[in-house]
């Protein structure tokens, strides 16, 4: 996954650059932050919605409001608090993934 | 039963308060009482996440399925009292602020966004089979609520834009005098007595739930 989110802003951020102004470091740096904090998440919540009726529809759901903070993060491009993200929810997400894909 | 009745006596003494004894608001008149309802019911909703989260860490470590049971009672009576923090806020913010929903404040948005956040519990919950694995998802995800709500929280005190006033802030004991404090945490308790009473209730109602469900099975 994190591969597909670099591959993906490899492409995407130099158009960026492109059309508004250059790139800086704080926007890599920032870029590279919230991708760690989509896959830590999306990760979690798509192990537990792939476990229900209408998984197409669940992720997203889940997903959406989870992720707001860092659209909040990087749009203020806050990258301490991008960090801060991260930490927290990769520890709760790698604590936790065993009770979601144990089949007890 | 007492908590019915304790509850009444302090739903009853918390609306004499803010009504009768409460100072009026110089600025914005008498509409600033329902701040008396508004805050404390979004603080019990909080209270209701962080009861739930409690739940569901005591089903994670005990495997009780009573406290996976009485995590979603707790989530549920948290998005009840949600949903009036909302209408509450929205009534408040017509009659302050001209407006019914302002989208450029973070403090509304994000607010809603942990109430979303919580009404997917209920689309995770109800979408996966009744057993085990469902009891799991609900404890994962209750649980990443409660983590959730400080990060948003964070995420709102970064922003600078603001017309939602902070009255909890480093000067809280401060921004209110002592007739307001009573009114305020008079109401607080009413609100938490509120939530006890509605939760056993609930909690009450899917028990027998369940044990007729039991004797369905055990009978066919």
């Amino acid at each position: 996954m994190l591969a597909f989110l670099a591959a993906a802003e490899v492409v995407a951020l130099p158009a960026f650059a492109a059309f508004f102004h250059g790139l800086n470091g704080r926007t890599v740096a920032a870029v590279a932050l919230a991708d760690l904090g989509i896959v830590a998440v999306g990760t979690l919540f798509g192990a537990m919605a792939v476990a229900g009726r209408a998984r197409e529809l669940l992720l997203p759901l889940l997903f959406l409001p989870a992720a707001i903070p860092i659209v909040v993060g990087g749009v203020g491009g806050y990258l301490w608090f991008l960090a801060l993200y991260d930490a927290i929810f990769a520890v709760f997400a790698w604590g936790t993934f065993e009770y979601v894909i144990a089949e007890l | 039963m007492k908590l019915p009745a304790l509850t009444t006596v302090a739903f009853g003494a918390a609306v004499a308060l803010i009504f009768f004894y409460a100072p009026t608001d110089a600025d914005q008149g008498f509409s600033q009482r329902i701040f008396y309802f508004h805050v404390p019911i979004a603080l019990t909703s909080y209270a209701c996440f962080g009861w739930g989260a409690w739940k569901a860490l005591r089903y994670l470590r005990t495997r009780d399925e009573r406290a996976d049971l009485e995590s979603y009672v707790a989530i549920h009576q948290g998005v009840i009292f949600g949903a009036l923090t909302l209408v509450t806020g929205s009534i408040w913010a017509r009659a302050s602020w001209g407006v019914w929903w302002s989208w450029s404040e973070n403090q509304l948005v994000l607010f809603l966004v942990l109430f979303l956040f919580y009404c997917a519990y209920f689309m995770l919950r109800f979408s996966v089979d009744a057993g085990p694995p469902r009891m799991n998802m609900s404890a994962v995800y209750a649980l990443f609520g409660v983590v959730l709500i400080p990060v948003s929280f964070l995420a709102i005190r970064l922003s600078q834009r603001f017309i939602h006033p902070v009255v909890f802030d480093s000067h809280a004991p401060s921004n209110m005098t002592g007739a307001q404090w009573l009114s305020f945490l008079v109401s607080f308790a009413a609100m938490l007595l509120l939530f006890a009473t509605l939760y056993n209730v609930e909690l009450a109602g899917k028990r027998i739930d369940a044990h007729l469900r039991e004797l369905r099975e055990l009978l066919s």
